[in-house]
């Protein structure tokens, strides 16, 4: 208590009582991310407005030797932005200026607490946007983005968060401020920019950061092709993929989805399919109607029994508010869900899918589908009861063999959500002894206190403090 | 021990491990003996500062393990196996690694990538950064260390792939890398373009920028990187795709280089498209009597300020850059002072590397240093604890 009390006040002097959240009930909210199944209280929350406020803030907490991180929107996945062991958490929320657009070097300028459509909306009427697109784009910021290496729907034909970052200023965990990157592609040395990108907040706090920015298509195409297995879908899929045809985005939707979506949105999704794919693509527009040639004959070959372009503008945008609300309506036919992200080999679409179903039916649980099909990256979407322990304990086993099915098919645990506290006990699945000390020698040589960011990524030595697992909170409500 | 192979010159002992396992038991060895230790790959891109190594390993024999799965579009390939090969091998399903640094076929996959090698069509597909997956490499603790996985998607702990792109040789050893891979296009069309000034060529690659157009290069060349005795700027444009793609664009293009104030332009034909981009990547073999070259990156509104510094500088200057990436390949007059030049990039945002026979250090070599140099070293000693990977030739002394 006597530590804390020291701390705060010394928080408080630094920033004043008003950017100082003390109070237990104001750091409720701080208790978790979007992952609301663990929860963990932190002493203090501060809000910084500079790269040199979150330099003191940094040195003072490590004068007071206590635990600290960096927390954008609190809509990671995976357990990221919560104070693990307990401490400080460093609220980026008005550090959010777009510092400049220069659209000669076709760059922005941001701080890291920038939402990440605000960009995009800011340069779209000049013909570019931030290629960049998580479904939460409408909230999270792009250093939570950078934090985890966010992807997006349109991930498949742009590249993830890591291919659009070019420079950022990051307080180190002594507090020293370091630029790294510029505003050119070049690297000079060791690419420290890409290792930062997706380190989950562990290696520093990223407090402004140089993004690319990516011209406008000429035109695009959306379109929608119902399936009446789940694994013509998929087939579908891989075949699209592997016949050298890289859409924008290409997206996976079962049916328990569909009902959901139809029952409580009206996207203009066909009933009666057992999957259907969102299929958009990009680029010139000579090349477009080809494309969609190749691409409806790829479905009809594995027997879609419908295959259609979206109209108009507004046609369009129906159909991806039911794929983005989705999760919204699914909320509303059955008390909790979880999820993860793992990845698979794009090949192997079909065969994950089936054995996230089977493996839902042998522990009693139905799962859903609702996928990145295109990067061959998965939500099973795992229906259980919260109030139900069994079950709830079900749906975490459920999740991990998945897990570990994505792993022996020569996949990953994360695709998008990282590691975070979520997925420490799968962490082994993937990565031996070895590996994990070599990423961890980086953060030791980075981060020797380890005081950023703790119990986070890496199972070895995670402590993770008490946490508060609530039996009321329904789980996962997002992907 | 291998007879002719560039590693026999730079090192006391040469030795060439065939199995990953192998090369960690050697790496081990050394790190408990404190001898210091060099890869190599084809020997193309080597720079030593002078030094002699205890140890040069010679990665050429790491050829096992090739794995291409074309439908996952993804492929693993050995470091030790040439890059041509593995292209070759790609290719038979229509897929391919979409580097494609000036290569005689001696350069190796696990060296274009340890020292993030790029070519003219960088323009269109970018950097190793933006394709490699995941890596096998042997640590300076002689331990084997996987990062990434053949998926496309990844946040599975830290992105270590990023660390090793591009380190040369200084963290570890690689034994293999995956690829996210590209389809061949089925056509290719190249056009050229000629100017009297940097600054029509530049402009015209702006309007091609704003255009519907998507090139696979876009390049402007001089001197020692266009045809004989040329004096002129070129303006060089590969278009990439499918044949309905590639003939829109080429009447786009055609309409564009019009209305443009080149002085002459003309689509190629076949032979001729190949020996102006084998030309802009090794020269056209007139003897030059300039020496020195230097890879300069800079903000992309830069462009027009860099040409105006380097035509004073360097007046004789031959040149190859990348506008859409805000990149340059020059050759200099080596006897030139230097640091002026260097004072002026520094200015404009950008960063330089030199490449010149006479240059010997680290920090000729690479005369401004990164901002994140503190950081560079700690991660140098956290992955090479005892010192053994090419101490000393790199960025900063590391
Ligand atoms: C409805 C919904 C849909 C989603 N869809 C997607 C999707 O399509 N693709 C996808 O990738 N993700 C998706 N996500 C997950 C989530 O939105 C992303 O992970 C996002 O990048 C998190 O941003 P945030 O600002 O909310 O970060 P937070 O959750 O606040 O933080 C996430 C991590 O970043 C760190 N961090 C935050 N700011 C900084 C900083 N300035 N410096 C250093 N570290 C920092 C935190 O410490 C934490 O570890 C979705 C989430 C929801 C709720
Ligand atoms: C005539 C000519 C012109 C060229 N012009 C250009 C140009 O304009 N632009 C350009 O980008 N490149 C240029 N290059 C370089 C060319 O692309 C290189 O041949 C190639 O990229 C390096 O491959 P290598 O196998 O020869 O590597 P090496 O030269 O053997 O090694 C390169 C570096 O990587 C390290 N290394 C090698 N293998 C490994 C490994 N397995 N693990 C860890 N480290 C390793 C070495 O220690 C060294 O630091 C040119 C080459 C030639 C011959």
């Amino acid at each position: 208590m006597e530590v804390k009390t020291a701390l705060i006040r010394d928080l408080e002097s630094l920033l004043g009582k008003e950017r100082v959240i003390s109070h237990p009930t104001e750091l409720l909210v701080y208790e978790c991310d979007g992952l609301t199944l663990s929860r963990h209280g932190a002493d203090a929350v501060v809000l910084p407005e500079s790269t040199e406020e979150v330099s003191r803030i940094v040195k003072c907490c490590q004068g007071h030797q206590v635990p600290f991180l960096a927390r954008g929107s609190g809509t990671g996945l995976s357990g990221g932005a919560v104070a693990a062991e307990g401490g400080v958490i460093v609220q980026m929320s008005r550090m959010a200026t777009i510092i400049e657009i220069d659209y000669d070097d076709e760059v922005a300028v941001v701080q890291p607490g920038v939402i990440n459509l605000h960009l995009s909306e800011a340069t779209r009427p000049d013909g570019y946007h931030y290629a960049p697109d998580p479904s939460s784009q409408k909230a999270c910021t792009i250093g939570g983005n950078v934090a985890e290496n966010a992807g997006g729907p349109h991930t498949l034909k742009y590249g993830v968060t890591a291919n659009h970052i070019l420079g950022m200023t990051v307080v180190m965990p002594d507090g020293e401020i370091i630029n790294m990157g510029g505003r050119h592609e070049s690297i000079l040395g060791y690419d420290l920019v890409g290792l930062f990108v997706g380190s989950e907040g562990t290696l520093g706090i990223v407090t402004e950061i140089i993004v690319k920015l990516t011209r406008n298509p000429e035109s695009s195409k959306t379109f929608l092709a119902s399936f009446n297995t789940v694994e013509a879908a998929s087939n579908s899929v891989s075949s699209i993929i592997a016949a050298g045809i890289i859409p924008a985005a290409l997206e996976l939707i079962d049916a328990l989805v569909i009902q959901a979506v139809e029952s409580h949105l009206k996207a203009g999704f066909p009933q009666d399919v057992a999957a259907i794919l969102l299929i958009e693509i990009e680029g010139l527009n000579a090349t477009l109607s080809a494309q969609a040639g190749e691409i409806r004959n790829i479905c009809h070959t594995h027997g879609a029994t419908d295959f259609k372009e979206a109209k108009s503008e507004p046609e369009r945008a129906q159909l991806w508010r039911g794929r983005k609300e989705a999760i919204g309506a699914l909320g509303k036919v059955t008390p909790a869900f979880y999820t993860n992200d793992g990845v698979v080999p794009r090949s192997k679409l079909p065969e994950i899918l089936e054995f996230d179903i089977e493996t839902g039916k042998r522990n009693g649980l139905q799962v859903a589908h609702l996928c990145h099909a295109g990067d061959g990256n998965i939500h099973p979407i795992i229906l259980y009861d919260h109030e139900n322990e069994t079950e709830t304990k079900a749906a975490m086993k459920t999740s991990r063999e998945i897990l570990q099915r994505c792993i022996d098919l020569g996949g990953a645990l994360s695709g998008e959500h990282g590691i975070g506290t979520e997925k420490l006990t799968s962490f082994s699945f993937m990565f031996n002894k070895t590996d994990e000390a070599q990423m961890m020698a980086v953060r030791s040589a980075l981060s020797p206190s380890g005081k950023l960011n703790p119990s986070k990524i890496f199972p070895t030595g995670a402590k993770c403090g008490e946490s508060k697992i609530r039996k009321t909170v329904a789980g996962g409500g997002w992907l | 021990m291998t007879n002719n192979h560039p590693s026999n010159t730079l090192a006391t002992e040469t030795i060439k491990p065939v199995t990953t396992d192998d090369l960690a038991r050697i790496i081990r060895e050394a790190a408990e003996q404190k001898r210091t230790v060099i890869a190599v790959g084809g020997g193309t891109h080597l720079f030593t500062a002078g030094k002699q190594f205890d140890l040069a390993i010679d990665t050429t024999g790491l050829t096992d393990g090739f794995h291409h799965t074309p439908a996952d579009m993804t492929a693993t390939v050995p470091a030790g196996m040439r890059l041509s090969h593995a292209q070759e091998k790609l290719s038979h399903n229509g897929q391919w690694i979409p580097l494609d640094p000036p290569d005689r076929g001696n350069a190796t996959v696990g060296g274009v990538i340890a020292a993030n090698r790029w070519g003219p069509r960088r323009h269109h597909y970018g950097t190793a950064k933006d394709w490699v997956i995941a890596t096998t490499i042997v640590n300076g603790k002689g331990e084997i260390v996987r990062a990434g996985a053949n998926v496309v998607k990844n946040v599975s702990g830290y992105d270590l792939n990023k660390l090793y792109i591009g380190s040369r040789g200084t963290v570890g050893i690689i034994t293999d890398l995956s690829f996210k891979l590209s389809p061949l296009p089925a056509v290719r069309s190249t056009f050229r373009a000629c100017y009297s000034t940097p600054e029509e060529a530049l402009t015209t690659a702006a309007v091609i920028r704003s255009a519907p157009l998507e090139p696979e290069s876009l390049l402007i060349t001089k001197g020692r990187w266009t045809t004989l005795k040329a004096k002129h700027w070129w303006l060089l444009v590969e278009l990439a795709g499918s044949e309905e793609g590639v003939t829109a664009q080429k009447e786009t293009l055609s309409t564009t280089l019009e209305g443009s104030s080149a002085n002459r332009w003309n689509e190629a034909n076949n032979k001729d498209a190949a020996y102006y981009w084998e030309t802009v990547r090794f020269g056209n073999g007139e003897a030059s009597p300039l020496f020195g070259i230097a890879e300069i990156s800079f903000p992309k509104s830069q462009a027009e300020c860099l040409l105006a510094l380097l035509i004073k500088s360097y007046p004789k200057l031959s040149l190859k850059l990348l506008p859409a990436r805000g990149l340059a390949i020059v050759e200099i007059e080596e006897e030139t002072d230097r640091s002026l030049f260097v004072n002026e990039i520094t200015k404009i945002g950008g960063s330089i590397e030199f490449d010149c026979v006479e240059i010997n250090s680290p920090s000729h070599r690479w005369p401004v240093e990164p901002a994140g140099i503190s950081l560079m070293k700690k991660l140098k000693t956290a992955l090479d604890p005892s010192g053994i990977f090419a101490p000393g030739t790199y960025v900063g002394g590391i």
